[in-house]
């Protein structure tokens, strides 16, 4: 127990960096973010004695945080299925009850904010599979093999889904030009 | 259209200049926490299994222990009317 520990928190330290920022970057909200970050370590913590070492570690985690998130995503938008129109505010208090989607990716500086969430809105937009290639080899800087191994897909297909995003982010993006535009 | 092409270009190298977020110092004891707290839950929840398995075997027995003795009472009270049958049989002849 006293070893797996130990384990643990090497894992911790080594990695929770990434794993905060590859939820920062999937789910574009701060408290959503933490949440999986926590929800990845606890998976990681009872999944140590199971751990095979046929695969490198730091693929391991990040594999479990991305799936971590893609369950997040999903269960939101099951949510949103569900959901009944409601007020933001409560009606006794008047207190805020829900928060607004943060967009603003704190590390970013006071001019490319604008940019970063217009980048950020537009990657919503992508294909689950576009959008997880594209965060973690634009935004997370990961290579594609290591990609190909998180996303237990070949190399040639995360070249291609990398590719089909930024195709598909140009168009987006050109429509949000356009409106942009008009709007003015 | 320059234009266009250009501000897409500017958006889309917005993503190489995103810093690395440092995440809430606290993350680990929180982490910590919700093990301990998973733990306990656990623990509790192998305390009311046991509780109830214990409370089943409890019920079990004792229905099993109701149900001989009815048979053994009833089997008791047939043995002794057949016994007083046989011997009004006796009688009688």
């Amino acid at each position: 127990m006293q070893k797996q520990e130990s384990i643990f928190e090497n894992i911790f330290q080594l990695h929770h960096k990434r794993v905060y920022n590859i939820a920062f970057a999937m789910l574009k909200n701060i408290a959503d973010a933490e949440d999986v970050t926590q929800e990845v370590f606890i998976n990681i913590f009872y999944a140590i004695p199971q751990f095979k070492e046929e695969a490198q570690i730091s693929t391991w985690v990040h594999r479990i945080a991305v799936n971590k998130c893609l369950d997040h995503i999903k269960a939101k938008k099951r949510k949103k299925r569900l959901a009944f129109i409601t007020s933001l505010f409560d009606p006794e208090t008047g207190k805020q009850v829900y928060d607004a989607h943060n967009h603003l990716h704190p590390g970013t500086i006071l001019e490319q904010k604008e940019a970063h969430r217009i980048l950020m809105d537009a990657i919503d937009l992508l294909k689950i599979s576009q959008k997880t290639a594209f965060v973690l080899c634009q935004i997370e800087k990961l290579s594609q093999k290591e990609v190909a191994a998180i996303m237990e897909i070949s190399e040639k297909a995360v070249e291609s889904l990398n590719h089909r995003a930024k195709e598909k982010l140009r168009i987006i993006l050109g429509k949000f030009y356009l409106k942009s535009k008009v709007n003015r | 259209m320059k234009n266009k092409e250009q501000w897409v270009n500017q958006i889309l190298a917005s993503a190489d200049q995103i810093d690395q977020l440092t995440p809430n110092p606290f993350l680990f004891q929180k982490i910590k926490h919700r093990l301990v707290q998973k733990e306990i839950a656990a623990s509790n929840n192998k305390t009311a299994l046991k509780w109830s398995v214990a409370f089943i075997l409890l019920v079990g027995l004792n229905t099993a222990v109701l149900f001989a003795n009815t048979n053994k009472h009833k089997s008791y009270h047939q043995s002794k009317t057949n016994i007083e049958l046989n011997n009004q049989t006796i009688y009688s002849y």
